[in-house]
């Protein structure tokens, strides 16, 4: 058994009876009683046909569950509960994600398990199904992380879909469909990884799918329906997302620069499962307010995109502002010159990186609109083949990045 | 307290930017006019920001500064002048902070007349422990061989010390006594004071002056085997209690000189390449690559765990020690036209000034010194192009304050002007307004930024400072081409020495289909064909290539579908029954041309498919078959040991053999790596015993099979006593091992089915023959495929004592030879080999060339003993020999004769691209063509003579050793790159003759081209002296053989045919010989030439 030190006092004496698991699973979004017995309900049955028998121990937080509800299980030494100072995860806040991810690392080593899954979204019977679906990889195929691969809504997620996953998979080389996902399986292999690197690392999930790839381990992903999260947070303050969100991101890719700059194309992640259809939907966006949110930021920011971006893009969007609603484009091409010049201007610190990724916004918002516009009569399968035409887009340009990376300069086209 | 390493990769110093700096001309922290520790640390985040991830500082110790801080006086403690040992600790944690380790000096050769061991020593009493500090003498006639290497200051090595009333030795200043290293109790102090600093973290020492450690009478007094045991003291020291630290050699020598100080990886971790520096400058001024290439040439290789530290300019003159009078001459016009710019035998010039201002010039050797094998040090302030004064004292000029920005005193310091330790620049040009980092920080263009995007670019390829090195030979030689291959990374690298435009064509056929990007501004460039590669390059151009595969040729796996590192949890059973067997077949495609015995290194590998395999029982490693597929060559089939470690085990061999791993590893429990299994004691302990049990180890698909000769018994000797494996370091075309003293075993990498001539021929002497000049065979191994012939894997042979071998001992010979006869004026017109073949050397020649005589006579006595024995009447058909008849002679003739209309239509198609000083010679070569072929029509017009035997086939000095007053043969496996038919032909043992000729050759020239590169004076006299040498020692050899043959008939009776068949193969070889130098070593191109004009006076 690895050294408790590292464990809370109030779980020590627990783990230490416990002394070995083969599965450890963290609910840190578990705060109701009632919510725990669901999951014990749901998971003793899933998880014992999957490890056979092996054990699993669930740590749920100590401050929002006094003690569990009646019957715990706490008998059936196949399958414990130990009470864990976890806090809950809010998408794309590393504080919370890290030390979550830390406390399940630990106490997986301290059990010498072989897999840990951290389930940081709302719990809920499709979110606790997700349990033995991200672990089977790891515990039968030696997988080193697991993420799931959401089914996707017309307008739901578009910063995943329009910046993360398309730059995750033309830099990395890996197409993972939510890099930053929260819910997770991982290895024991990456745990140690983890464990090594400095506390409060910038995104503790995209360091996690780029560092799996950057050190060559085993990745794969598990076709599930759509996300459950607590709100995305785009409706509160966008740019404030933006700027958290990429900043974390654009330091990931400053640190990672000597790994992508070799990485040519990409190629699909193994992925199991199959495809969940989702029950179509009537969505839809004001797009008048996206593209006059757009407009304004070209009037007022243009001062400051100018430091970030090339001449030629400039008049490109200049020239996009003033064009009909009905015709109003974002091409693939210009999105990623975009992109690509904003994460050169955060590295040379042209100006403020959280005034340079806020000034993103209306960008972003010009660019979901030009999404929406082309996108609201498509099948899903339409939708996905333009955004599959986005990543390429950003493919395909990737060695203006890496030119530029290389040999900073102002002089640009 | 002992600190722990700040690096956590053993080999950090070869993938290092080293910047070079002196703390009292950096920053002044304090404003009293000198730089010090303060203010270094305050430009720490500039060193990061320009990609430095080690600073090297200067002498910053308590000293007269007589010699800028080289004389010592106090070697644990600061210079007050830069702080206190508190700001040094300070400074030193935040540098291992920000990531940079730090290098200071370890000043050992001299101390300052000033430190307290000199004092103690003058006063005390001859012989007391005091005076033995320093190196004393009553006359100063002692070690006259010495040279005086400030010749601008000192008259002699040499001062009289009225107080101790003896001389005292002094190699530099005669301020600065050396230190006597025939004290053990010297060493011990030098032990101490690195100590001193490794306790305190720093991670790095550069040894000063250390080819001068020890002093001997009849000596140069320089590289001294004394030197290298002190050495090997200090490393062990420093290995034994501390981690990822380094030592830098400063051994201003020859690089055939500098090898011996990185020993056997257990002396000097880095040492410069000090003749490197004044030829990329020769370079660039002639335009021409050759002086580059050729001292690459002669940079011989050093072991894994070494590198060699390259530079454009340091803190002292551009030193031009390292090159002949000629070229210092021309070096001194090209780049110093004012004296005053020259100082001892150099020139005290900073890097821009030398290349008068020209950025392009500027950035073009800069390129070179991040693109060259080694690890590239900067000189502060050159990064920005500063210039230098001098007007300034001594070396002063360059060590003037850095200019920081256009405020006074260049933002140095806000002292007083006056009161600076030096003035800073300030003419037009190079002054401190025009030229200072917070100008240039801003400008994108700048040189300091260009200089940061190089670094960053540099550090993002390891192949740069891990890689090998290969030179490309264009007709255009102006233009400098080369490849960097390793780390998985292959890169071209092309410059234009020029100030004009400049074409090239390029060779890259074995990169077909492969595309290059060039690399600074990731730009694809057209697709390799077969065709020569065509480029521009603008004046002072260079292009840095990514040799890139095609994207349809990268693998279409899915992510997650493959793995880098090997789980070797369930043994190698499951990883070579599983998919994963699939993964070591792909890792071998780069695992194999690092192999040195891998003999297709210029072939591209395909694919490779393990056939067969077994587990070594008792051992951790798996012996595999593997089939390796190339893209323009027939399959073959290679032996590949693998063994896996973990742990700390594991760490040694990622430090020290980090070539022989093929693959991260981990198990359950813990990680490793898996690696060339010849380095595991178990595994070659396992082998062993296959041989010594007769034993059997069932393959998939076959069997190994081990079996003992009759005498391994008494071989081995005492089965109590454990026989250690342990590796031998110069295999080729096979890997050996030692079992302690008693045994070596072979492996034979390449399978081959049939028998291998090596066993066969050791087997038939030892066991049919009374011959008893090899070592004895004690076994085999072989494996046996189904359905196919057994092929030999391993041989097994009593280990002989020895003295090295022929090539090394008759190179010795060589350069006391030389040595002895450079001041001495050839006396008469040297005979010919056939001059000296038919009588005895007179006494006048016996005197001159002494020893070699004797062995050389000797070895033809052997030689002829050898075939004797080859061509005994056993009755066993495979050694029967075979009258020569006219059929054999035609039919030799016929491809001798095809061999060398090939090699001549080389030379003429390559001749443009040859050395000048070649070309002449190659064209007088081309002229005798007639006549070189007309030889093998009088080898075809014989009837008979002598005899067909089994020879050895690849008769060369390598391939003997000296052995107390003798010789033993080596290696009958014949030439490798042959096949096994043509290796076990029976041939006229003539071959074996003309082999030993054109080796006692090569071993002439070879060691005359080593003299003359350290002294390049009396290049004709020497040329005379070492025709005579090889003239006689080659006629000695063949009267010998002729002698202890004669009667036998294995050779022609007839005085003219022996002579027809013995030039016949003389010819062969020496064209071999051509067209290996015509590709691998141009510059060696005259001595086969040589050989082969001197058949055709």
């Amino acid at each position: 058994m690895a050294a408790l030190d590292s464990i809370p006092h109030s779980a020590r004496e627990q783990l230490s009876q416990i002394e070995i698991a083969d599965l450890v699973v963290a609910l840190p979004s578990c705060s109701h009683a009632d919510t725990l017995a669901t999951a014990i309900a749901t998971l003793r049955p899933a998880l014992g046909e999957l490890l056979s028998g092996g054990r699993v121990v669930v740590l749920y937080p100590d401050r929002a569950i006094a003690s569990p509800s009646a019957d715990p299980p706490l008998e059936d030494p196949s399958f414990q509960l130990v009470p864990y100072p976890l806090l809950p995860i809010e998408p794309y806040d590393d504080k919370s994600l890290d030390q979550g991810l830390r406390s399940l690392l630990r106490v997986g080593q301290v059990l010498s398990a072989r897999a840990f899954v951290l389930i940081g979204s709302e719990l809920g019977p499709t979110t606790l199904s997700e349990v033995p679906a991200l672990a089977e990889p790891i515990v039968n195929n030696a997988y080193d992380l697991v993420l799931p691969y959401y089914a996707r809504r017309q307008f739901a997620g578009l910063m995943n879909s329009g910046i993360i996953y398309p730059l995750s998979r033309a830099l990395y080389g890996a197409r993972v469909r939510n890099p930053m996902a929260i819910n997770m399986a991982i290895s024991p292999r990456l745990a140690d990884l983890y464990l090594q690197s400095a506390v409060g690392s910038p995104t503790v999930t995209g360091w996690m799918t780029t560092r799996a790839v950057n050190a060559g381990l085993q990745m794969c992903q598990v076709y599930r329906p759509e996300a459950i999260a607590p709100g995305t947070g785009e409706s509160t303050d966008l740019s404030a997302t933006l700027a958290h969100v990429l900043g974390a991101y654009f330091l990931e890719i400053e640190r990672n620069a000597n790994y992508w700059q070799k990485v040519r194309g990409s190629q699909p992640v193994r992925t199991f499962g199959h495809p969940v259809a989702l029950p179509s939907e009537n969505a839809s966006v004001d797009l008048h307010t996206l593209v006059g949110n757009y407009q304004r930021g070209c009037k007022d920011l243009s001062d400051i995109w100018a430091v970030v971006l090339s001449p030629a893009p400039m008049v490109e969007l200049r020239k996009i502002a003033r064009l009909p609603f009905e015709s109003f484009r974002i091409s693939d091409e210009l999105w990623a010159h975009i992109l690509y010049d904003f994460i050169l201007g955060h590295r040379q610190r042209l100006i403020s990186r959280d005034h340079l990724l806020r000034a993103l916004t209306p960008i972003y918002l010009g660019w979901v609109a030009s999404y929406a516009l082309q996108s609201q009569n498509l099948s899903l399968d339409a939708i996905e083949s333009r955004l599959e035409q986005t990543c390429l887009a950003l493919e395909s340009l990737k060695p203006y990045l890496v030119s530029r990376w290389r040999w900073p300069d102002r002089f640009n086209p | 307290m002992k600190k722990p390493s700040s690096a956590h990769d053993p080999l950090w110093y070869k993938d290092a930017i080293i910047y070079e700096l002196h703390v009292k001309a950096f920053f002044d922290g304090n404003n009293d006019g000198i730089g010090d520790f303060v203010g270094l640390l305050q430009k720490l985040d500039y060193l990061q920001e320009l990609g430095v991830t080690c600073i090297w500082l200067l002498p910053f110790f308590p000293s007269p500064l007589r010699d800028d801080g080289y004389d010592i006086s106090d070697y644990l403690s600061i210079h007050p002048s830069y702080g206190t040992m508190d700001d040094f600790v300070r400074f030193l944690d935040a540098a291992h902070g920000l990531g940079m380790q730090v290098m200071v000096e370890l000043v050992v050769n001299h101390t300052s007349d000033q430190h307290p061991w000199f004092q103690a020593a003058r006063s005390s009493p001859p012989g007391s422990p005091e005076r033995d500090f320093y190196v004393w003498s009553d006359t100063d006639r002692k070690y006259e061989g010495a040279r005086i290497i400030f010749t601008d200051t000192e008259k002699s090595n040499w001062t009289w010390d009225p107080e101790a009333k003896a001389y005292y030795w002094h190699r530099f200043f005669s301020h600065q006594p050396d230190l006597n290293y025939d004290n053990p109790t010297v060493v011990e102090e030098v032990i101490r004071t690195m100590r001193f600093w490794l306790d305190l973290g720093v991670d790095g020492l550069r040894l000063d002056a250390i080819p001068y450690l020890v002093e001997r009478d009849g000596t140069n007094c320089e590289n001294l085997p004394e030197t290298h045991v002190a050495l090997r003291q200090i490393r062990a020291a420093m290995d034994r209690d501390y981690e990822n630290r380094m030592i830098l050699a400063e051994a201003n020598q020859w690089p055939t000189d500098v090898r011996p100080y990185f020993g056997e990886g257990d002396e000097c971790h880095m040492a410069f390449h000090f003749p490197l520096m004044p030829r990329i400058y020769m370079a660039l001024r002639l335009e021409d690559r050759l002086p580059i290439v050729e001292i690459m040439g002669q940079t011989p290789p050093i072991p894994e765990s070494c590198q060699w530290g390259i530079f454009l300019r340091n803190h002292d003159e551009l030193t031009l020690e390292m090159v002949n009078e000629e070229e210092r001459d021309y070096m001194y016009l090209a780049y110093s036209a004012d004296p005053r710019m020259r100082i001892n035998i150099g020139i005290r010039r900073r890097l821009a000034p030398l290349m008068d201002n020209n950025a392009r010039r500027i950035e073009l050797l800069n390129s070179l010194l991040f693109s060259f094998p080694g690890t590239p040090i900067l000189y502060y302030g050159d990064e920005i192009g500063m210039g230098d004064n001098i007007y300034l004292g001594d070396r002063n000029g360059v060590r003037t304050p850095m200019q920081w920005s256009a405020d006074r005193n260049a933002g140095f310091s806000r002292v007083t002007p006056a009161k600076l330790f030096s003035p800073v620049i300030m003419d037009a040009v190079y002054g401190y307004e025009a030229v200072n980092v917070e100008a240039q920080q801003g400008e994108a263009s700048s040189p300091l930024n260009w200089m940061r995007n190089m670094i960053a670019l540099r550090k993002l390829f390891r192949v740069f400072g891990r890689g090998t090195i290969e030179f490309l030979s264009p007709s255009n030689r102006k233009v400098l081409a080369y490849l960097r291959r390793g780390e998985g990374e292959l890169i071209l690298c092309v410059a234009n020495l020029s100030r004009f435009a400049q074409p090239v064509e390029l060779d890259l056929q074995a990169f077909q289909g492969m595309r290059p990007v060039e690399m600074l501004g990731y730009v694809e460039f057209p697709l390799i064909r077969e065709q020569p590669y065509p480029l521009t390059l603008g004046a002072y151009g260079f292009l840095w290539f990514e040799l890139q595969r095609r994207e349809s040729e990268m693998p279409p796996e899915e992510v997650g579908s493959e793995r880098d590192t090997l789980d070797l949890s369930d043994g190698w059973k499951s990883v070579l029954q599983g998919p994963y067997a699939g993964m070591i077949e792909r890792e071998l495609v780069a695992f194999l041309p690092r192999q040195r015995w891998f003999g297709r290194k210029a072939r591209r590998i395909v694919t490779t498919a393990i056939t067969d395999w077994a587990e070594l029982p008792g051992s951790d490693a798996v012996l595999l078959i593997v089939e390796v597929r190339f893209q323009d060559l027939d399959p073959e089939s290679y032996v590949v040991l693998l063994a896996s470690s973990y742990g700390e085990a594991a760490g040694a061999i990622r430090s020290s053999s980090v070539g022989a791993i093929l693959c991260p590893a981990v198990t359950a429990k813990e990680s490793g790596a898996v690696h060339d299994g010849m380095i595991d004691r178990a595994a070659c302990a396992q082998l062993l015993q296959l041989i010594v049990e007769n034993g059997q180890i069932p393959t998939r698909r076959g069997v190994l099979r081990g079996a003992a000769s009759a005498s391994l018994e008494e071989l081995r000797g005492d089965p109590s006593v454990a026989l250690i494996p342990a590796r031998m370091s110069g295999e080729q075309s096979n890997s050996s091992v030692l079992f302690g003293d008693r045994l070596i075993l072979k492996v034979f990498r390449k399978v081959e089915q049939g028998p291998n001539p090596d066993c066969e021929i050791g087997r038939f002497l030892t066991n049919e023959t009374t011959f008893g000049r090899i070592p004895p065979f004690a076994g085999v191994i072989e494996y046996e495929a189904e359905g196919a012939a057994p092929a030999t894997v391993a041989l097994l042979q009593g280990l002989v004592e020895n003295e090295g071998d022929g090539w090394k001992w008759f190179q010795e010979e060589l350069a006391r030879y030389f040595e002895h006869h450079a001041p001495v004026v050839f006396p008469f017109a040297a005979p010919t080999v056939l001059d000296f073949a038919a009588q005895p050397p007179g006494q006048f020649v016996r005197d001159q060339v002494g020893f070699s005589l004797d062995f050389a006579a000797l070895l033809g006595r052997r030689t002829a003993e050898m075939h004797l024995a080859l061509a005994a009447s056993t009755g066993h058909p495979d050694f029967s020999p075979e009258p020569m008849a006219g059929l054999d002679f035609g039919e030799l003739a016929g491809n001798l004769r095809v061999l060398a209309v090939g090699v001549l239509d080389r030379l003429k198609e390559n001749l443009a691209r040859l050395p000048d000083d070649f070309v002449e010679q190659g064209g007088l070569l081309l002229s005798r063509r007639r006549q070189l072929l007309g030889a093998f029509q009088a080898l075809g017009d014989l009837q008979s003579g002598g005899l067909k035997i089994r020879i050895h086939g690849d008769f060369h000095l390598g391939q003997v050793l000296v052995t107390k007053g003798d010789f033993v043969i080596l290696d009958f496996e014949g030439e490798p790159a042959r096949s096994l038919t043509e290796r076990r032909m029976k041939q006229s043992p003539l071959k074996d003759v003309a082999g030993m000729l054109r080796s006692f050759s090569y071993a002439a020239q070879s060691a005359l081209i080593a003299y003359q590169t350290r002294h390049p004076d009396n290049e004709e006299r020497l040329v005379r002296w070492a025709r005579l040498w090889e003239h006689s020692t080659t006629g000695e050899f063949l009267r010998a053989y002729r002698a202890a043959s004669a009667g036998a008939l294995i050779v022609p009776s007839d005085a003219k045919a022996f002579k027809v068949v013995l030039d016949a193969f003389l010819l062969d070889k020496a064209l071999y010989e051509l067209q290996y130098e015509l590709d691998h070593r141009p510059t060696w191109i005259r001595i086969p030439a040589r050989g082969i004009l001197s058949l055709f006076p």
